[in-house]
């Protein structure tokens, strides 16, 4: 087996005192909270620290607050497991409970966090290989080298966000609470990411994504939808998050974001705001279903090819809107599968 | 339809499915695999591989890395006694000339694919060895290289072996084709693609070498054949009995642990240090250049008769070789053989060739080339009945080979042919049709049959060897040099000794897989050792138990045909017995061996002329039939296995529940290739290194695969049985597609059957095709 290079553990029992050590440690210092994908990327060189922060001792930032109606707060210690079998997250906030479920195998979400899939690293064919064999093509810029083998005229990145429940929080309107060292913030979810595969956060090094706050879930449906060529495990090649606020029986309010097509989630403002006053006929599904498409640009450095991707992307965001509407051929995640 | 010949009444085991000893051990984690094994002082060992798929080695220095701290050993091909090894394949039609390595121990001033070894490092820690591998300096000047079969036999290409890059070529000829085409009312033209698959066993690559106080060098490693110590010691240039190979339990073989893996590296450095060295290879590794099944193009022009019979094939096989030899030419000629099927074909013609390439090197695997050509055959046949009306079954039933028939290449069947019988089992065992759950969910269903030869071929003259014998006290020793590579190899053998000699199982203790002390068995490959060593077992057994029975009769006063051996007593008929101790006492006395020593000899014969269809090739085929049930969504391309039925004539099922255990994952393991697998290389870099990358299904991917065990009691295996290892990894991909077109009127032909390729034939994706 490939093994983990040396590194020094820490193991702090406040926040605080882990912000303190990512700060004193700078660019040597990662967190690590369950290590599901820390670990292998150690493993693989593609993360080199000296010290590793584990989050594991620290109670703040484990546990589930509030109901649905008046917004809830999750620890980004949460594991998966527990997210997805989460009553109130399930009754209200069903996308993300959907999400935190498909996310690995059933093994690896009860080790693997929230904030962990929150954070996780973007991902690409070319990057995501041992560091023999990284090293015998020549490297790419993510680590340890100066070009995109995907794009190589292309001055940046382009690995792919592999996190199921970041669209859908940000579907879901979802805000995060930062903490380092010097103080705190709260910011909206889509502020924690940049289109860049490999500054893809925007948080400061030494910032700690402490909470999930999650807006109150009145008159809030939500769906997701999820493709990988294996059902059993696998990361997105996309992700379809719809969240829908019902005024009678048009559309209130509608946000749409997609995962896996990016370096970061894709909101597709043009169809959730083509869905705004409407009812949820078939017509008006089909046009969404395509706008929805337009942000979808996927590269081909994933599984499947571009064209199957944009393709499942209309497909998706209908399915999620005919279940989300009641309508026949809607799709459940756990056969948006190939 | 077969029915079960019936055995003799009285017996206790064979046929039972009992469980096995070596499940219980592996469950508790009780067996030590082969790099569960440790010993004092022992080093650690790594592999420093090539970079690149085609190269010039410019320089090779292993100065600094050999002064490193722990290090003890850096060893690159000068210090390899004997760096290659050839051998050549009889009867072949062409001018090919010996293979080129069948193993190439360390690369010399080329590289021909990535991932080739280069050099060898042993040093205290694993850690130190990893760090001494990388400091060796090797420059490097990229060739020009050839990824495809086809570009490779063109003219101008870039030659991967100095005399050309035909490795192999088989011919077939039966029959006047032309005319026949002329009259056939139909005609099939089909091109069909299989990909690069690789074994993904559990246990990777390992061993352990030492050299032991009789100066015997001793390497405990995963094998499935224990016989390599003969390629060790010409690799090391000492003699083959100062080579001792010991094969444990493994952790799945499926032919990729059939050529050498890590003995050879591991006796270099035992032999070099003189200290025990143990050698692990990462799944990076396994994955990156480990031998790979071989990609087929293959070509298919059938044609048939207006009511459905075949007149004749032509069918030209293209196989990706890879950058060495290895075991390609025989993968050929499995795939020459079987290339029409367990089907009646007056007029075959097979043109089939394998090309060197600087892909990683393919070899065995699971179906031995006899599973590729399943998917094509199998894809005409159901073209071909729905060309005429004709469902899936009945096309079948009008072409399937009976006994008497012979193959194309000339080989007459002496044994039942479960066809078409198979077919219609597992077609009636599919049950009513359900509705589609959803409006855009389309189901189908596809039937595959498939033959598969289990033995070896029959001018290599194979033949097992066991040792059966009684210790004082009663309890049964088995000694059988068989490699068990988790398909139950050790447990049939106690269950067929335990049979004949009237003992419980639990009274059997089995020594397998060491080179030095259990009689040689041959390889675990070829779903011949049941076959093989079962029949070694049983003659073993039969052969003790008249020496035990002929001293037993006068202590009785009766004659020993009147005896049996139960419960640990020989018994007379009139009910009086003597325990088993008091016989062997006796048989001391009176210098009466208490074991025999038994070689079972498989039906030989000389190697055949393919092209004039003269004869034998194999000793005998298994023949099995599956069925498929899918669900296809009609907008993604995803399928969905709903039901899976799978039918084998296994003869005589010694232990069924190992029987279905293979049915079982084998069908799986052949889904997995058809719908999952693939390892994808661009120009020769492996892009596939890890589970993330390179799909295995898991247990909750696939459905509960019903095994149907037939019996029809002619075989040539022990109690009748027939070999049933592979024989289950070949109709699954080609049911499956089968399937898809029988939902959607559209054809697969390129393996794996993805949803996007099945979304792009639906013509979701703008264009068809």
């Amino acid at each position: 087996m490939m093994r983990l290079p040396p590194f020094t553990y820490l193991a702090p029992r406040t926040l605080h005192a882990a912000a303190t050590a990512l700060a004193e440690h700078g660019a040597d210092a990662m967190p690590v909270a369950g290590g599901t994908d820390l670990f292998p990327n150690m493993k693989r060189r593609q993360f080199e620290p000296k010290v590793l922060v584990g989050l594991r001792g620290i109670r703040e930032l484990t546990g589930i607050r509030g109901r649905g109606r008046e917004g809830m707060t999750l620890g980004a210690g949460t594991t998966l497991s527990a997210v997805a079998a989460h009553p109130e997250i399930v009754a209200h906030y069903g996308a993300l409970a959907t999400a935190a479920g498909l996310v690995s195998s059933p093994q690896l979400r009860n080790m693997g966090t929230l904030g962990g899939n929150v954070c996780v690293d973007t991902r690409c064919n070319y990057y995501n290989q041992s560091h023999e064999w990284r090293k015998a093509i020549g490297f790419c810029m993510k680590k340890d080298g100066d070009i995109c083998l995907v794009a190589p005229g292309s001055s940046r990145c382009w690995a792919v966000s592999s996190s199921d429940t970041a669209p859908v929080l940000w579907s879901l309107g979802a805000r995060v609470r930062l903490v380092g060292a010097s103080g705190e913030r709260v910011v909206p979810l889509e502020a924690l990411y940049r289109d860049d595969g490999i500054q893809y956060l925007t948080k400061q090094p030494g910032e700690l994504v402490a909470d999930i706050v999650l807006p109150p879930a009145d008159g809030w449906t939500s769906a997701y939808l999820k493709l990988r060529r294996r059902g059993s495990f696998d990361f997105p090649v996309l992700g379809v998050a719809v969240a829908l606020r019902m005024d009678g029986d048009r559309v209130g309010e509608a946000r749409i974001v997609l995962g896996a097509v990016a370096s970061q989630p894709r909101p597709a403002p043009d169809a959730a705001a083509a869905l705004a006053g409407e009812r949820l006929t078939p017509e008006l599904i089909t046009r969404v279903a395509d706008l929805a498409a337009g942000p979808s640009k996927p590269l081909d450095n994933t599984d499947f090819t571009h064209p199957y991707r944009k393709k499942m992307t209309r497909v998706f965001v209908a399915r999620a809107l005919r279940a989300l509407a009641g309508l026949p051929g809607g799709g459940r995640a756990a056969e948006e599968v190939a | 339809m077969a029915e079960a010949v019936v055995l003799h009444p009285s017996l206790r085991l064979v046929g039972r499915p009992l469980p096995r000893h070596d499940a219980r051990d592996k469950v508790a984690a009780a067996t030590a695999y082969a790099a569960d094994w440790g010993m004092p002082g022992m080093l650690q060992a790594t592999v420093l591989r090539s970079p690149y798929a085609s190269a010039r080695i410019v320089k090779l220095d292993t100065g600094r890395a050999a002064a490193m701290p722990g290090v003890a050993a850096v060893l690159t091909a000068k210090d390899v006694p004997r760096n290659t090894l050839a051998t050549d394949v009889p009867g072949q039609t062409t001018a090919v000339g010996p293979l080129r390595a069948t193993l190439h121990v360390l690369a010399t001033e080329r590289v021909r694919h990535q991932g080739e070894p280069v050099a060898l490092v042993a040093a205290e820690t694993l850690e130190q060895a990893r760090a001494a591998a990388e400091a060796i300096e090797v420059q490097y000047e990229p060739l020009p290289g050839v990824f495809d079969p086809e570009a490779a036999l063109a003219p101008g290409a870039p030659r991967v072996h100095e005399a050309g890059n035909l490795l192999a070529h088989w011919r077939i000829a039966r029959g006047d084709s032309a005319a026949a085409f002329a009259r056939a009312a139909v005609i099939v033209e089909g091109e069909y693609t299989t990909q690069f698959v690789d074994a993904a066993y559990l246990e990777p690559e390992s061993g352990v070498a030492w050299i032991d106080s009789d100066g015997v060098i001793t390497i405990r490693v995963s094998t499935q054949v224990i016989e390599h110590f003969r390629d060790v010691a010409e690799v090391l240039q000492i003699p083959q009995n100062r080579v001792r190979v010991i094969g444990p339990y493994l952790g799945g073989g499926f032919g990729g642990k059939e050529d050498v893996t890590v003995e050879v590296y591991l006796g270099l450095l035992a032999l070099r240090t003189g200290r025990p060295v143990k050698m692990v290879w990462t799944r990076q590794e396994s994955l990156l250049a480990r031998a790979k099944r071989h990609p087929y193009r293959m070509r298919y022009r059938t044609g048939a008769s207006a009511s459905g019979e075949i007149v004749a094939e032509q069918i030209d096989l293209l196989a990706d070789a890879g950058a060495y030899a290895y075991l390609s030419a025989l993968v050929l000629l499995y795939s020459t053989v079987t290339a029409a099927g367990p089907y009646r074909v007056p007029a075959v013609e097979v043109e089939a060739r394998c090309a060197y390439t600087n892909n990683p090197p393919t070899s065995a695997m699971r179906g031995f080339g006899a599973m590729q050509t399943v998917f094509a055959y199998e894809s005409q046949m159901d073209r071909i009945g729905r060309a005429l009306g004709l469902d899936p079954v009945e096309i079948r039933r009008m072409n399937a080979l009976r006994r008497g028939d012979s193959l194309p290449v000339g080989q007459v069947l002496e044994t039942h042919v479960a066809m078409p019988e198979l077919a219609e089992r597992v077609w009636a065992a599919l049950g009513p049709v359900r509705p589609a759950r959803a409006a855009h969910v389309k189901v189908g269903r596809g039937l595959a049959c498939n033959l598969q030869p289990y033995g070896r071929i029959v001018w290599l003259h194979d033949w097992s060897s066991a040792w059966v014998g009684f210790e004082m006290d009663g309890s049964l020793v088995v000694r059988c040099g068989v490699p068990d590579v988790g398909g139950g190899q050790a447990s049939s053998l106690c269950q067929i000794a335990a049979e004949v000699l009237g003992v419980g199982l639990e009274q059997v203790s089995v020594h397998i897989g060491d080179s030095a002390l259990t009689p040689l068995a041959g390889t675990t490959t070829a779903s011949r050792q049941l076959y093989m060593s079962g029949n070694a077992v049983l003659k073993a057994a039969r052969e003790l138990r008249a020496q035990l029975l002929a001293v037993a009769a006068p202590m009785l006063g009766v004659k020993d045909s009147a005896l049996d051996l139960l419960e640990g007593a020989v018994v007379a008929d009139g009910g009086r017995s003597l325990p088993v101790p008091d016989v062997l006492r006796r048989c001391a006395r009176e210098g009466v061996p208490r074991s025999h020593l038994a070689v079972y000899h498989a039906p030989a014969g000389e190697p055949v002329d393919l092209a004039t269809g003269s004869g034998k090739v194999f000793p005998d085929y298994t023949f099995g039939a599956h069925a498929a049930e899918v669900e296809i969504d009609m907008e993604t391309g995803a399928v969905r296995l709903v039901k899976y039925v799978a039918a084998h004539d296994v003869g005589r099922a010694i232990n069924p529940q190992s029987v279905e255990g293979q049915i079982q994952g084998g069908a799986v393991q052949g889904l997995g290739g058809g719908l999952l697998e693939e390892v994808i290389l661009e120009e020769g870099i492996n892009l596939t290194t890890s589970f993330a990358s390179y799909l295995i299904p898991t247990a909750a991917d696939v459905p509960d695969v019903e095994a149907l065990v037939v019996e029809s009691g002619e075989g040539l295996g022990p109690f009748n049985a027939r070999g049933i290892g592979e024989p289950p990894i070949g109709p699954p991909a080609a049911a499956v597609a089968n399937a898809i077109a029988d939902a959607t009127g559209v054809r697969l032909t390129r393996l794996p059957l993805t949803p996007e390729r099945l979304a792009r034939a639906l013509g979701l994706l703008g264009k068809a095709g």
